[in-house]
């Protein structure tokens, strides 16, 4: 996995235009916001992890990406054009995983291939055929017939076969048992280090990003938690308990030494009262806690939990609502 | 390889068997209707069965082509892989939209191509009316695929859009003070206009049923984008409970006012008022006869239709009559009879001057009335009209008791039916080429002949023939559904004769040519027909310095018996020449009596000229009917169809 870059820096800034671009791009149905000021920043060839809990705005977010639905309100660049320039010419570089493998039963692969390639000028046949073989597809059998492995394995070869410039998967491996997932993870991990395709990795699953992720954006109610690398956000994370008869309310575990950018977490479980806080260094997190605070380790689970809980939590300190800041 | 290539062969590929196992079958189903037609003993123009199709089987294939082209799509889910590819949003959808057009556009093309096929053996359609026929089942066609189209982008509600369209078209269909036929697109379908119309354009209905059409596209394909095809995809969900709810309440109200409809359709009797009114309730008869001096002759009427019509619902077991009205027209002449059977029966005649043969004549119009209303118009039909036209004739005079028929009437019917009998050729179907024989020789020539056949049949199989006969033929309505229409036409007429009375068609028809040609021997008989001198119409169409000139006259027939009674010459009669034009769309050919031309019967081809009478491309009937008072109705030697030229 390529070394993190730390500093995003404000839109634009960057010598080659970015392959995704997000400005406070909005999106309501009806009474629904879905995308509530969106903003985000894919770079060129890295693995972008798109993480967020169900219902966070993950799936619109993408048909806004692809044009299937226009925002209401923001700026939506793709190779440094806006979207709304050509849609249609736009699509022809993105290879797309669905969710759901929406695919006609009656298909066999051959069809398929022969159906889609009528859309993508750089259609790559022999890429398209090896990569069956490599995946282990059937070419003459109906996909009606087909696991929901196997259709997500065929939707990426089909997506790979269009010699994108940018791969968009959706939660490609929901539904799939452990085996197929890791399996399905692998080939995506192959492939686009292979070829250097930029890829924007939408899940729910903290495990499949910390597997191919270089880069992360955490989306809850439609707005960016958190945008930056992985090693960073834990590193600047940290967990405290208390017994809650040694407990103070509204006390918190860390002196005035503490760099704290916002309370991630803040609830009381088994006796004992927990806060998650997130810093601004890494040093912050090296400072004892006061009496009767205790330091709990966390996973990247653990933050990510604490902080989809805690959308909320991030205003009353001040914080932004991407993690930028923390460069 | 394009997009809209990519796309037209994925829908051909996946629809493609489909569409032409479709195909085939409507030819198939079109050939049969033809084939049927021809073999029926009353065909329809082949053309009618383009309209046939489109009223049947074609809004039917319109279901099957939107289900599979749009419908499928959204259930599936697979429009949301269609729309990630690089492809504009609209497109596949328009796509499928002309597919699915160009589809039913090439089957209706393909049926009114057929049907004009068959057509050509006995027309000439032109291409102008080809073209019209054309463009009318385009029209119509584009409607009906755009209303599917539009439908079935609104998912599971499309089950209740369907209901509640046809709720709607029925209602206009059947809402009483509501003419269908007079607006689009109902009018494009008109069932006379849409065979019968070659020369005018209805462009203002077509060009309604267009807008109307686009209008449904147009819907379809904002509620396919609405909320960025948000709406489409939750309305493409499987129906929920209560929406299956919903449609339950649909279906009900939907009964309900079917039913409210129905019972409105049945409308009450117009009532008489006054006082000249002679009322009776079973069978609902109201007689009005103007003027209190006129009450015997009434109340004598009252009584003649009163025997014959009472009996008449217990012994051919109709399941109800229909109301009878009669009215007293004394201005009129003794034969001059107006008749309808809209709403019940109504005649208006005059019966002051009348003896029991009249009145007998004027009741079995009643009973024609009777037997026509209660079988919504279908007893008239060709092959058997001369069923209903023997029967009320025969049961007016005897009702159902043989020997109640007087001998004078007899004979008068015998004579009639005897002169029409030697004037045919012997090869010329008789009872069962109804309307050329009322043409040629007058009504009252025709019902005597068929009152002939009906006394024959009485007189070999019994009375109960005869009630057989009846019922099958007269007491049942029109089946009001195509597969009633199509066991309609299971048996031919020849076939029912059979079952109804025992008896085999052509050999029955073969033996009461001998019994009627014998019945010549009986002295009453032979004296009337003595009356009739032995001469026929003949016509010749002329331009006379320019002007069309019409020259008819009589001219003698060997064989028949010169006018003399009992061995007595008699004054040669007066003949009449009266004529009409016959228009585009004219089913009853009777002559008027406008214009009337007197001149003693004799063998002279030129007694009449009608110069100026009628203009190049008038078609005209003229007939010669002799006035004599051996005979109580008119009695018509012969008629002529004329072409101007």
């Amino acid at each position: 996995m390529p070394e993190p870059d730390n500093s995003p820096g404000p839109p634009g800034a960057t010598a080659a235009p970015s392959a995704i671009e997000l400005v406070e791009v909005r999106k309501r149905f009806g009474r629904t916001v879905v995308l509530d000021g969106l903003s985000l920043q894919v770079r060129r060839g890295e693995v972008f992890g798109f993480l967020g809990r169900n219902g966070a705005g993950k799936s619109t977010a993408i048909r806004v990406l692809m044009g299937i639905v226009p925002a209401d309100a923001g700026q939506v660049r793709l190779f440094g054009q806006p979207l709304s320039r050509d849609v249609v010419a736009a699509r022809r570089r993105i290879g797309y995983v669905a969710q759901e493998q929406n695919l006609y039963p009656w298909m066999t692969p051959r069809v398929l291939g022969r159906f889609v390639r009528g859309f993508y000028p750089r259609w790559d046949e022999t890429r398209w055929r090896r990569l069956n073989e490599a995946f282990d597809l059937p070419m003459k059998r109906r996909l009606g017939t087909f696991s929901g492995g196997m259709k997500a394995k065929l939707a990426l070869a089909l997506a790979l076969a269009t010699r994108p410039e940018l791969l968009i998967l959706d939660e490609p491996t929901a539904g799939m048992d452990p085996v197929a997932r890791r399996e399905f993870l692998d080939l995506v991990r192959e492939q686009t280090a292979r070829d250097g395709t930029t890829t924007f990795f939408s899940t729910h699953l903290i495990d499949e990003i910390e597997a191919i992720a270089d880069r992360i954006a955490i989306v809850e109610n439609g707005r960016a938690l958190y945008q930056g690398p992985l090693t960073p956000l834990a590193r600047r994370t940290a967990g405290y308990s208390i017994a809650q008869e040694d407990d103070v309310p509204g006390a918190m575990p860390l002196g005035p030494d503490a760099r704290v950018v916002r309370v991630l977490g803040d609830l009381s479980r088994l006796g004992r009262r927990h806060v998650v806080l997130q810093f601004a260094d890494a040093a912050s997190r090296e400072v004892t806690p006061l009496h009767g605070w205790r330091r709990e380790a966390l996973s990247l689970e653990d933050v990510f939990i604490a902080m989809v809980g805690s959308g909320a939590a991030a205003a009353p300190h001040g914080g932004r609502s991407d993690g930028t800041h923390l460069a | 390889m394009s997009a809209g290539q990519a796309l037209l062969g994925k829908d051909l590929r996946e629809h493609g068997g489909a569409f032409a196992g479709i195909a085939l079958a409507s030819v198939a189903l079109v050939l049969l209707a033809l084939a049927q037609n021809r073999q029926a003993a009353f065909g329809i123009s082949p053309f009618e069965v383009v309209r046939f199709s489109l009223i049947t089987f074609m809004p039917l294939i319109c279901l099957v082509i939107g289900n599979r082209l749009v419908v499928r799509e959204y259930l599936a889910g697979t429009r949301q892989f269609v729309e990630a590819l690089p492809v504009g949003t609209l497109w596949p959808l328009l796509l499928k939209y002309l597919v699915g057009y160009l589809f039913v556009a090439l089957l209706g093309t393909a049926v009114v191509g057929i049907c004009a096929l068959g057509a050509t053996l006995a027309d000439d359609p032109s291409p102008e009316y080809l073209t019209l026929l054309l463009a009318r089942t385009l029209v119509v066609l584009f409607l009906y695929w755009s209303v599917v189209f539009c439908f079935s982008l609104c998912g599971h509600l499309r089950v209740m859009l369907y209901l509640v369209t046809l709720g709607v078209v029925l209602a206009l269909s059947f809402l009483p003070g509501v003419d269908a036929t007079r607006f689009a697109p109902f009018a494009l379908l008109d069932r006379e206009f849409f065979v019968f119309e070659r020369d005018l354009v209805p462009w203002w209905e077509m060009a309604w049923t267009v807008a109307l059409g686009a209008t449904f596209a147009l819907a379809g394909f904002i509620v396919a984008r609405l909320g960025n095809g948000s709406v489409a995809e939750r309305l493409a969900r499987p129906m929920t409970r209560r929406d299956y709810v919903l449609l339950g309440v649909l279906l009900a109200a939907g009964v309900a006012l079917a039913g409210a409809l129905a019972e409105k359709r049945t409308r009450d009797p117009v009532r008489f008022t006054g006082e000249t009114v002679l009322r009776e309730s079973r069978p609902d008869i109201e007689l009005y006869y103007g003027a209190e001096r006129h009450r015997p002759a009434a109340e004598r009427f009252l009584q003649a239709v009163l025997r014959a019509g009472a009996p008449l619902e217990t012994r051919l077991d109709l399941e109800s009559m229909p109301s009878i009205r009669l009215a007293l027209r004394a201005d009129r002449e003794a034969h001059d009879i107006d008749y309808g059977t809209l709403d019940g029966v109504f005649v208006a005649a005059n019966w002051l001057e009348h003896d029991d043969y009249d009145d007998a004549v004027l009741v079995a119009v009643v009973l024609h009335g009777i037997l026509t209303a209660r079988t919504g118009g279908r007893a008239p039909f060709e092959p058997y009209h001369w069923v209903l036209d023997g029967f009320t004739r025969w049961w007016a005079e005897t009702a159902g008791e043989p020997a109640a028929l007087p001998a004078a009437h007899r004979a008068e019917l015998l004579a009639r039916a005897l002169f029409i009998l030697r004037r045919l050729d012997e090869r010329q179907g008789l009872v069962d080429e109804w309307q050329g024989i009322a043409e040629g020789y007058g009504y009252p020539g025709a019902e005597a002949l068929a009152t002939s056949a009906v006394m024959y049949l009485q007189e070999r199989a019994g009375v109960p023939a005869v009630m057989g006969l009846a019922r099958e033929f007269l007491s049942v309505p029109l089946g009001s559904s195509v597969l009633a229409s199509l066991a309609d036409r299971r048996r031919t007429p020849e076939q029912r004769f059979t079952a109804a009375t025992g008896l085999e068609f052509a050999p029955f028809m073969a033996d009461w040519r001998t019994w009627l040609a014998e019945r010549a021997g009986e002295p009453s008989v032979a004296a009337l027909l003595a009356a009739v001198p032995p001469l026929a119409p003949v016509v010749r169409v002329e331009r006379r310095d320019g002007v069309p000139v019409i020259t008819a006259g009589l001219v003698e027939v060997t064989g028949e018996v010169t006018g003399e009674v009992a061995g007595e010459p008699i004054d040669p009669p007066e003949c009449v020449l009266r004529h009409s034009l016959l228009a585009p769309f004219a089913s009853e050919w009777e002559v008027d009596d406008e214009d009337e031309r007197f001149a003693a019967c004799a063998a002279d081809p030129a007694l009449y000229a009608l110069e100026g009478a009628y203009a190049s491309g008038d078609r005209a009937l003229l007939s010669i009917e002799l006035e004599t008072q051996a005979f109580h109705q008119p009695f018509r030697l012969g008629s002529a169809r004329v072409d101007v030229p």
